[in-house]
């Protein structure tokens, strides 16, 4: 498999301040991968994902980009393969319409005015904000700034979208409207996606699920893995996915339940079929 | 006493301009002294609205708001809105973008001090909001920029608490915090009006935390006031959610899952908790 990142021993830590934010870091994307990453407030994992951009440099340890180590010469061409999308919608709109918004970035890259207006126009129908490109930006709802911030990263067509706690500020559907967006949009361009998220049911998506903690992986594998070991998440200050919770009621009430991972369906299914055999 | 009532009460954006938007409608509803009320509502239905008329930061079209003896209308002059906040404590969105001293305490007793408290009486408050929220002494002349998301939260929400207001009104008062800031700060609220007999007005996207702290639940729809009644009365009816672009609790749909398949739930779960509870015991009773 391709190797799109690939992080090496990184380790950080803010300057005045002994701890390393992240200490000793390994691992390695595949193209086309989608990764979400989890861990409490303050763990590190936001730290990861600027480094990976190139919005920090770690002490020590090596970022690899698609083929390219990151250093203060490569650092713009490393950037120009990530798409960023950050947590809150408002602190990342710079233009006056949502159809200027979109345009900034292919701007600052000197695109032609007709190919940026018909890559304009075909991000936002993409994200479905199309009626909306001559809005200002502000009237619209959380869901709707985040998918068009979403179209501002596709029209770079970049190798990596990395979304940072991108639908933590959203209403339940807002957030549902962005993920499914999301898992679209990369069926179509076949995109890398790093996920750092709070919304552990969100996470049962991914290819690969890491657990960050204090700075430490301290978990990487396939999310149903993971999401079945509820005395770790619990442990690390997470919540348990929906199904996994109501296991793990059960099983403090005494009720023996099946060991491997389960989603809420699954979990409901099973109990009927208790409930019927009992009969 | 801080019983709330509304009354009649409109309320339009630009009155007597062409961009006149009538945001409520004929609000009618009485919140009763120490209660636990959640308002909820998709974005734009004017939950927000609500909130910021009962602080006396905006004034009513028409209509009266009354807390406790004091009364707001249309004609209320800016000092007795002034009355009507030093009553309540308002925890906006992110509070901790709000911080701004060099200490925890300073930062603290700056609201008690703004409202009139000598500089000790201010510090004797803070030091009391900060063991209210589990804040440890030794961090009272560290700076709150230092602080971990969700210590900065507490900070922030001690802040308000030091000003010993009779209402607590939280706006998505844990938007942001990890799964544990997230329990935590829900806990700290539900301590907060259980010890202390504070009036919480909770305004939430979150309908978990809504069925599971509230004693009385709201429910906004296009400037108007669709529903009042407990979490069970609301919940319990995910037809009446959906009508509301609110999504229905997870507990709500599993219970309603399990229904199906033969369960039988009463009262209706309103937490996984006491959802789990309920079918533990129909699976044991059907074993022995």
């Amino acid at each position: 498999m391709n190797n799109i990142i690939s992080v090496q021993n990184a380790i950080f830590s803010y300057p005045g301040n002994d701890i390393h934010v992240l200490n000793d870091i390994s691992f390695d994307v595949s193209q086309g991968e989608w990764v979400a990453i989890i861990g409490h407030n303050g763990s590190g994992k936001s730290t990861l994902a600027k480094a990976i951009d190139g919005l920090l440099s770690l002490d020590s340890g090596q970022v690899v980009v698609d083929g390219l180590e990151l250093n203060e010469n490569t650092v713009w061409d490393v950037r120009s393969k990530i798409g960023f999308v950050f947590q809150n919608p408002d602190n990342q709109f710079v233009g006056a319409t949502v159809a200027d918004d979109v345009a900034f970035g292919l701007e600052n890259r000197h695109v032609d005015h007709a190919t940026m207006v018909a890559k304009v126009d075909e991000a936002l129908k993409l994200v479905r904000m199309d009626k909306y490109a001559d809005r200002e930006p502000a009237g619209l709802s959380g869901g709707q700034k985040q998918r068009v911030a979403l179209a501002g990263v596709i029209a770079m067509q970049p190798k990596i979208v990395i979304l940072d706690e991108a639908t933590s500020m959203l209403d339940p559907q807002g957030r549902q409207e962005v993920i499914e967006l999301l898992h679209e949009l990369k069926q179509r361009y076949k995109f890398t996606v790093l996920t750092i998220t709070h919304d552990i049911d969100e996470t049962a998506l991914a290819d690969r699920l890491f657990v960050i903690d204090d700075g430490s992986l301290i978990s990487s594998g396939e999310p149903e893995k993971i999401l079945s070991d509820s005395k770790m998440l619990l442990e690390k200050g997470l919540d348990l996915p929906l199904g996994e919770h109501i296991k793990h009621d059960l099983k403090e009430l005494k009720i023996e339940v099946p060991e491997e991972y389960m989603n809420s369906s699954q979990v409901v299914n099973w109990l009927c079929q208790q409930l019927s055999s009992m009969e | 006493m801080s019983t709330i009532e509304f009354n009649g009460v409109n309320f339009s954006y630009q009155v007597g301009t062409p961009f006149e938007v009538n945001a409520l409608h004929d609000i009618n509803v009485r919140i009763s002294d120490r209660s636990y009320t959640a308002i909820v509502g998709h974005t734009g239905s004017g939950k927000s609205t609500l909130i910021q008329l009962l602080d006396g930061l905006i004034r009513p079209t028409t209509g009266t708001i009354k807390v406790g003896n004091e009364t707001i209308s249309s004609t209320s002059s800016n000092s007795e809105l002034g009355k009507i906040r030093s009553k309540i404590g308002f925890v906006f969105q992110f509070p901790e973008n709000q911080l701004f001293e060099e200490t925890v305490l300073k930062d603290i007793s700056f609201g008690p001090q703004n409202f009139g408290k000598s500089e000790d009486e201010a510090i004797v408050l803070a030091k009391e909001a900060m063991q209210l929220v589990g804040l440890d002494d030794s961090l009272a002349q560290r700076s709150p920029f230092e602080l971990s998301g969700g210590q900065m939260r507490r900070v922030a929400i001690a802040g308000v608490l030091a000003m010993k207001p009779e209402i607590l009104i939280l706006d998505e008062p844990t938007a942001g915090l990890d799964p544990r800031g997230q329990r935590e700060t829900m806990q700290l609220f539900s301590q907060l009006h259980r010890k202390n007999n504070i009036n919480v007005i909770l305004v939430t996207h979150q309908m978990e935390d809504a069925a599971a702290f509230a004693n009385q639940v709201l429910v906004m729809n296009d400037g108007n006031l669709v529903k009042a009644g407990s979490p069970n009365e609301i919940f319990s009816n995910p037809e009446g959610l959906i009508g509301n672009h609110l999504t229905i609790p997870k507990t709500t749909k599993v219970a309603n899952e399990l229904t199906k398949g033969g369960f039988r739930f009463d009262p209706y779960p309103l937490t996984l908790e006491e959802l789990s509870r309920q079918v533990a015991k129909q699976l044991e009773s059907g074993s022995n």
